[in-house]
């Protein structure tokens, strides 16, 4: 028996120098998830130990919604600034927090309607450090913050797994499998359960962005239609600017003032996406229309008069909250591809009137349906042209419309100012490959034109050692083609994964000629017969290697893409029989 | 000490598809195990991560410390025991203690002339040809 030329482990081992490359990227990630797991654990433990302050009674003495933080700075945020007084043992003290942290917020009906849940001089419960009777806030930390440590501790796992996964000795890998029953791996790895939590996950976060985005907004639009208009006065307006590591992002800021059940309240909800994105033009344009000391009319929520809104309509920009639907896309793809490749053991292969036998775990082989075993088949392609466009097309329109922000970004620095040579250089690569992909849609264009072939196989799911019938028609623009070839192609497909990368390797065994011509007519329509070879291996397709036979019909088109289609065939083993096992 | 052994009838380690595959099972295992459980299921080896598939199991209840028992298993039609140049198909016997997870394992061939496939490449010259008859319709 051959075992062939490899080690049995399931991951082929890395050199040095991929070690060294896996290390970095893995260090990467175990460091960043390191140092927010401390800042998540530090704040958490410090918000738990407020529970363990004393409840005691206080008075308000100030509260109002104000645009410093407490170091007297205005970063365009706003913050609530209240004041109480308290007594712990028979000592009065004053305090200006209201929680451990002082909280800022984008939108001033946020901060008021906390200042308004603290009204001057009404009394309310404070929580005193009893070490530090100095010490004491308004509000507890909060019980769910310290499951946010779960998240940084995800990227910490993957950082370390990595690194000891790089450098782990192959003899210890070796010797582990070695111990373990081989029959236990046919109960399916971590592998599967991790891409089915990774594109859960993936779906799950493009569905939380989609609410926060869409679904929350077009509510409060639905809701707000019913809100009553009121007449106000603009008292600032601004774009304001807001810093990121992939350039800056821009909001519009207009403050303004209204009264509604004879009461002033302030708001700076211009619409109900709000956010920060990028464009300055367009922010800045609604800006000028609000000049301060304007007059406009803006619609109140009467239930809270602290909420109001300037555009109760949709505007152009709610359109960018379709983006995350990309994700959710992304995800239920995965999501589904995945749990298919866990119920159907011959994923991957052709769809066609072959049933699957279902020996357990070992339902690897196909059999048609004993009354279909030996009726043609019109076989079907692996994939149609219009498949391989659209693919094609997508994919160059996400890769280059991700470049294209980066690219954008260099031209419109160097309009302004000096440029950027080095991300010029970083870019280029990917540039290329986003033209490679653009060229890509362009021959799969053409190659849709195509003329197409219908091929029919008699019986539709032979046996080795079979003689099989094979009746060919094209159609479409047959009197392009120059020649035509069909051969039957039997290949093995073992896939593995190499440091963090997975590969399929190819080789062909079998490539019998069926058919060669370049007769118009012949090629237009024709038939042939081909045996299969009653010693080589049947259909077969386990999770990563595969016995895959299929027919191959190529077509020489001059200064057009070549006619290239596979279209899969089932081989069954040599007769025995039809029906499940 | 822990000692497990899988004997095949007249050490037989060839077969045909669908044929039984009888023998004897025997385990020393201290403490006594839980239970142990035969499996014949095939596995790949070569390039590609390796897949295996459970075709049939056979547990053995009440297991003393030491003991022999008989045992007999029916192959499937198919796959083929084989070997290419990328991958190749073992189907065997494991015997397993339980809860240890210690194991015992035994290779056999299944194919139609009760060996493995060898996968040669075959070129499409003479072989196809002999059956080429293209007609124009």
């Amino acid at each position: 028996m051959n075992n062939g030329p490899w080690s049995s482990g399931v991951t082929k081992p890395v050199g040095t120098g991929g070690r060294l490359v896996l290390t970095v990227f893995f260090l990467f990630f175990f460091g960043l998830g390191s140092a927010f797991t401390w800042l998540v654990a530090r704040d958490a433990l410090a918000g738990l130990r407020t529970w363990g302050w004393r409840k005691t009674e206080c008075r308000i003495i100030r509260s109002a919604v104000v645009e410093t933080d407490q170091r007297g700075r205005r970063s365009g945020d706003y913050f609530v600034d209240v004041a109480y007084r308290y007594t712990m043992d028979g000592r009065a003290y004053d305090s200006g927090s209201y929680g451990l942290r002082q909280t800022s917020f984008r939108d001033y009906s946020k901060a008021a309607r906390l200042a308004e849940a603290y009204q001057p001089d009404a009394n309310a419960v404070c929580y005193v450090n009893p070490g530090v009777p100095t010490q004491a806030v308004l509000q507890r930390g909060s019980l769910l913050f310290p499951f946010l440590i779960f998240f940084p501790l995800i990227f910490v796992g993957i950082g370390a797994i990595g690194i000891y996964s790089a450098w782990r000795p192959a003899s210890a890998m070796a010797k582990a499998t070695a111990d373990m029953p081989i029959s236990d791996r046919a109960k399916g790895g971590l592998g599967q359960g991790f891409a089915t939590a990774f594109f859960g996950l993936f779906m799950a976060v493009g569905l939380l962005v989609f609410y926060l985005v869409s679904v929350r907004p077009f509510a409060g639009i639905l809701s707000a239609r019913h809100w009553p208009g009121v007449p106000c006065t603009v008292i600032s307006s601004e774009v304001r600017t807001h810093r990121g590591d992939k350039g800056n992002t821009y909001s519009v800021n207009i403050l303004y003032s209204y009264v509604f059940d004879d009461r002033e309240y302030k708001a700076n909800r211009y619409d109900f996406i709000g956010g920060s994105s990028s464009g300055y033009d367009g922010k800045q344009a609604i800006v000028n229309r609000y000049w301060p000391g304007s007059k406009a009319i803006c619609y109140v929520n009467p239930n809270d008069p602290t909420a109001a809104v300037l555009e109760r309509g949709f505007t152009p920009t709610m359109w960018i909250g379709l983006l995350p639907l990309v994700f959710v896309l992304v995800g239920f793809i995965g999501l589904v591809s995945n749990i298919r490749k866990r119920r159907d053991p011959m994923f991957g292969q052709p769809a066609s009137s072959a049933k699957l036998f279902n020996v357990a775990a070992a339902s690897v082989v196909p059999v048609l349906e004993p009354n279909s075993a030996s009726s043609p088949l019109i076989l079907r392609a692996r994939a149609s042209p219009a498949g391989k466009f659209i693919g094609c097309t997508i994919a160059a329109l996400f890769w280059n419309g991700i470049i294209s922000v980066f690219v954008s970004h260099l031209v419109k620095h160097w309009r302004v100012g000096p440029f950027e040579l080095f991300l010029a250089l970083f870019l280029i690569p990917f540039v290329l490959i986003g033209l490679g992909l653009i060229v890509a849609v362009g021959y799969f264009l053409l190659a849709w034109f195509n003329p197409h072939p219908q091929i029919t196989l008699n019986p539709g799911a032979p046996r080795l050692g079979d003689s099989v019938r094979l009746d060919w028609e094209i159609s479409g623009r047959v009197e392009a083609l120059q020649k035509l070839q069909l051969r039957l192609e039997g290949r093995e497909e073992a896939t593995y994964t190499r440091g963090t990368r997975s590969s399929t390797d190819l080789n062909i065994f079998a490539d019998l000629e069926i058919a060669s011509t370049s007769v118009a007519q012949e090629m237009r329509s024709g038939s042939a017969s081909v045996r299969i070879p009653a010693n080589l291996m049947h259909s077969f397709a386990s999770r990563h290697n595969k016995i895959v036979w299929s027919v191959r019909v190529k077509g020489e088109i001059a200064r057009w893409p070549d006619l290239n289609e596979e279209f899969s065939v089932s081989i069954l083993p040599a007769g025995h029989q039809t029906e499940s096992v | 000490m822990t000692e497990l052994s899988i004997e095949l009838a007249q050490e037989q380690t060839a077969f045909k598809p669908a044929e039984a595959v009888r023998g004897k099972v025997s385990w020393t295992v201290d403490p006594p195990p839980q239970f142990m459980e035969l499996r014949l299921f095939w596995f790949t080896r070569g390039k590609g991560t390796e897949d295996a598939g459970i075709v049939q199991t056979v547990r053995f209840d009440q297991p003393l410390p030491h003991e022999t028992r008989s045992f007999e298993v029916c192959l499937p039609e198919a796959p083929y025991s084989f070997s290419g140049k990328l991958i190749s198909l073992v189907w065997a016997l494991e015997l397993v203690a339980y809860p240890s997870k210690q194991v015992a394992r035994r290779e056999i061939e299944m194919g139609p002339d009760g060996k493995e496939v060898r996968i040669e490449s075959v070129q499409t010259s003479g072989l196809a040809r002999r059956w080429l008859e293209v007609r124009a319709t």
